[in-house]
């Protein structure tokens, strides 16, 4: 009876509905430093003076002609010397008997060994002979996991005018290889050595007709090399840096005096190769800036592989004492810092006689070790922020907005703040103000607070928040790093919930 | 040969009007109404000559709240718009105890064989019951997060421990052995179309009047039936009824048993969010990471292996009855499990009108509701057939204020 009850409510039942007062924090975010410099590598030590840190690579050299091997297609095809037939070719014959290099074309260095990062031999037999044919491909120079890689393929007979095929491929991930070919004093070539016949344990008499052929394919494949060695030859090497410094979108503008105690770009040259480095320009966004080793060829020796561990070899370029100061032009908060060159591998020649290695999991790197003590000037430095809110369904909302502002940094914040629905339903809502420094003399506060009047539609609205803010320190200013500008969001009203 | 005292045959008159008297008061007190005594029938064979088993069909339904008046339940169940005062006049009623609401429903045949088994004095008996029980609680503070929000109460720990939400619904088929005074053993065969169940087992929610800071935390579960479960269950009288004793006493189980439930989805809920409010964007809780899909699936697990073997939510009923004249009495009765926050107990006052009329009043505390009075009346037909109507807090049928509903009719050959 309940039951049949409460199916017949359940059938004409209405919404239910009812109204919370809810009063909930939602957004609490803090603008510091870590914005300030971004997505970088530096980092902020705190302390009575702050430090940006900055000290990490900022570019790696990747040299193609080392660490990309060409494709190579090795073919061989065996044809009877006679034409008519059949003759009869007995169980356990041999047919080719052959230890030939495969030379790898393409390549203008001499190497000598290498390791690949990955790469592939893709095969394909074929046969048209009247009876079965095996054939056994060896290549003792190349070893994956210390073993020789070997093909052993038995092809069944053909019919007439057919061809019987097998293919397949051969993973060589990780495969040492030893390029000296099968004299042991080659460059670019791998020894092989290739047996074509009639299998012994099969009791089959092969028919062979003048026009048959055994054809064999071997086809090397996107071989990426980790390590290698041998003479690398005299590369050209492209040297264009271009370093992202300050987001436009993110500091709008404004100075800050930069006055760095360290700043040192260094070079470690990791190859076991000598580099010439001649460094063109150093810009900052498009300025020029001088530097007495801008201009003159700077040559870094080879790194030292003797002991299994690199022993880079170093150049250094001290910043401090370029002119005009790099630093006067990255206070006025630059997006780019480019620096153009070239560099040439192996300057004086083949001086190691073939000993070159390169390791391409270790490239050559460009460091920068930064260190900015945070004290001095701050001119209208302005940051912006855009924030995306996806929308809230609260339906039937009623209520505030509150908005807080906070500021932690010894010196003033002008700030607006746009919030903008991207419907054109809503007109957009303005705040803007001053909130003083926290140890404001004046005595005031330094937590400003607003209230704006929202619904449920608005909220439902996707929108974006454009917040804004612009520093000027009047003087010198020491920071501590600790510094913050903290934005709090909650949400005050009544909500009507309704369960269907 | 004996004599037959006067003092005997008024012992005996006793036990029978007081085994009389107590079938429509345990019908009524129950809710769920079952083979309870006839101490006529006790002494005697069936007196139904039609050719049907002696039999009676029962159906009730009831739902009782110890916050909730009808109107603010109505509106829940029906929908509607609910005002806010009837929301505040549940939460004073509250105070500061665990509000409590429940249903139960459904019907019982039970039947019983004419003739003993054999040469034995055991009959045959059985019964078939379909039931439907709904059972939740909750903390004054979840009551007030949900129908009022938080705005009222910053800064206050708001504690969820406690609170949950179940039901379940049932068949059970069984067939036993009847002894003399209809003490009696079945066991049934269940099937269970299906049960959930949610359970906050620690929760607590905070919001300063700074709005700066919140804490929210919750460690709950929650299982719903995927699949239809099978399981087994026993039902048992037992009934002291003594010549010579000036009293009744009876034991009741009901639906003692377990099911097994394929594959249920289970759900677990373990988390903690402090916060003065979340950043705008970044890994973790974030403004952005909130608006990403599938943020929510790494709050929970969710799991369907296997199957669980869960009890069925069995009762136990002890009724006592005292005579206080040969036309009157007096019971009490307890009742236990079912799901009920607090045990359930009944006291009442029956008294026969004529041949045919019987009525009582009773008093009821515990269960799902707060203290409410019952009452009953049972005519017994000529035709060896008996109706019995039972109404929980029947004054407030009338009225929206009261804290729930409950009717139960039976119809019963003799």
């Amino acid at each position: 009876m309940c039951s049949v009850l409460l199916c017949f409510f359940s059938c004409s039942r209405q919404p239910t509905t009812w109204e919370v007062d809810i009063a909930l924090p939602l957004v609490d975010d803090l603008l510091d430093w870590t914005d300030v410099i971004g997505d970088s590598l530096a980092t902020v030590e705190s302390g009575s003076v702050a430090v940006i840190r900055f000290d990490g690579v900022i570019s790696e050299l990747d040299i193609e002609a080392l660490t990309q091997l060409p494709d190579t297609l090795v073919a061989q095809e065996l044809t009877p010397d006679f034409s008519g037939g059949p003759f009869q070719v007995p169980p356990g014959a041999v047919l080719l008997n052959t230890q030939e290099d495969i030379v790898f074309q393409g390549i203008d260095q001499q190497f000598k060994s290498i390791v690949l990062e990955s790469g592939r031999i893709e095969y394909s037999v074929e046969s048209s002979t009247d009876g079965y044919v095996e054939m056994q491909y060896d290549f003792p120079s190349v070893t994956v996991d210390g073993e020789s890689v070997e093909l052993y393929v038995l092809l069944p007979p053909s019919g007439s005018g057919q061809f019987q095929t097998e293919t397949g491929v051969i993973d060589l991930s990780g495969a040492s290889i030893d390029l000296t070919g099968v004299s042991g004093n080659e460059i670019n070539r791998i020894a092989s050595e290739l047996v074509i016949g009639t299998p012994a344990f099969i009791e089959d008499t092969a028919q062979v007709y003048g026009s048959d052929s055994i054809l064999v394919s071997m086809h090397f494949k996107d071989l990426l090399v980790q390590q290698v060695s041998g003479y690398f030859g005299q590369e050209m090497l492209d040297f264009d840096v271009e370093q992202k410094v300050f987001d436009s979108a993110v500091f709008t503008g404004g100075f800050l005096e930069i006055n760095p105690s360290r700043a040192m770009l260094s070079f470690n040259n990791t190859l076991a190769a000598d580099i010439r480095l001649d460094l063109d320009a150093l810009q900052v966004d498009g300025i020029g800036v001088g530097h007495p080793q801008l201009g003159t060829p700077q040559f870094i020796s080879r790194a030292d592989w003797s002991s299994g561990e690199v022993q880079p070899g170093e150049w250094n370029m001290d910043l401090l004492e370029s002119g005009p100061a790099i630093f006067e032009l990255l206070g006025y908060l630059p997006e780019f810092v480019t620096m153009q060159g070239e560099g040439l591998l192996n300057p004086l020649g083949d001086v190691s006689g073939g000993q070159d290695f390169f390791d391409a999991r270790q490239p050559p790197q460009l460091q920068l070790d930064l260190e900015w003590p945070l004290k001095g000037a701050i001119e209208q430095f302005g940051v912006s922020q855009t924030f995306d809110f996806g929308g809230l369904d609260v339906p039937q909302f009623e209520g505030d907005l509150v908005l807080r502002l906070t500021n932690g940094f010894p010196v003033s914040w002008e700030f607006n703040a746009e919030w903008v629905n991207l419907s054109s339903a809503f007109v957009p809502e303005y705040l803007d103000g001053t909130v003083p420094s926290f140890f404001d003399e004046s005595g005031d506060s330094h937590v400003i607070e607003w209230r704006i009047p929202i619904s449920d539609l608005r909220l439902s609205d996707p929108s974006q928040l454009i917040f804004s803010a612009r520093m000027d320190s009047d003087g010198d200013v020491v920071f501590t790093g600790n510094e913050r500008l903290r934005l709090q969001v909650a949400i005050e009203g009544t909500h009507q919930v309704t369960v269907e | 040969m004996n004599s037959i005292k006067p003092a005997r045959i008024w012992k005996t008159l006793a036990v029978v009007a007081l085994a009389w008297f107590a079938l429509p008061s345990a019908l009524a007190s129950s809710v769920q109404v079952s083979g309870m005594l006839d101490s006529l029938e006790v002494e005697s064979p069936p007196t139904d000559t039609s050719r049907f088993l002696p039999w009676s069909l029962t159906v009730w339904g009831q739902h009782r709240s110890n916050t909730m008046d009808h109107q603010l339940g109505q509106l829940l169940v029906r929908g509607g718009n609910i005002d806010r005062s009837l929301v505040d006049a549940a939460r004073e009623a509250q105070g500061g105890d665990m509000g409590t609401f429940g249903f139960s429903s459904g019907l019982q045949l039970n039947a019983r064989s004419r003739r003993m088994w054999k040469s034995t004095n055991l009959r045959l008996c059985g019964s078939i019951q379909a039931r439907w029980i709904g059972d939740s609680r909750w903390t004054p503070e979840m009551y007030d997060l949900v129908l009022t929000g938080n705005a009222g109460h910053l800064e206050r720990w708001d504690v969820l421990d406690g609170t949950r939400a179940r039901s379940t619904a049932w068949l059970n088929a069984a067939v036993g052995i009847e002894g003399q005074k209809r003490n009696r053993v079945e066991l049934g065969l269940v099937y269970r179309p299906f049960q959930y169940e949610g359970l906050i087992q620690t929760g607590y929610f905070y919001v300063n009047e700074a709005l700066d800071d919140m804490h929210a935390s919750m460690r709950a579960k929650a299982r719903m039936s995927r699949k239809a479960g099978w399981g087994l269950a026993l039902n048992a009288e037992w009934h002291f009824l003594r010549e010579e004793a000036p009293f009744a006493f009876h034991v009741q189980l009901r639906n003692f048993g377990f099911v097994l439930a394929p594959n249920p989805l289970r759900f677990a809920v373990d988390t903690v969010l402090e916060t003065s409010g979340l950043p705008l964007s970044g890994a973790g809780w974030s403004i952005a990471s909130l608006q990403e899909e599938g943020f929510a699936d790494g709050l929970y697990t969710a799991d369907s292996s296997g199957a669980d073997i869960q009890m069925l939510p069995g009762r136990l009923d002890l009724s006592f009855e005292y005579p206080l004249s040969p036309r009157m009495g007096w019971d009490v009765q307890v009742q236990l499990g079912e799901w009920m926050p607090l045990p359930r107990a009944i006291s009442g006052f029956r008294r026969a009108f004529g041949k045919h009329w019987q009525a009582g009043v009773q008093v009821i505390a515990g269960g799902w509701g707060r203290i409410r009075p019952a009452a009953w009346a049972r005519w017994r037909m000529p035709n060896e057939r008996a109706i019995m109507i039972y109404l929980e807090d029947p004054w407030g049928w009338g009225s929206e204020s009261a804290y729930g509903r409950g009717v139960t009719l039976r119809y019963e050959s003799l």
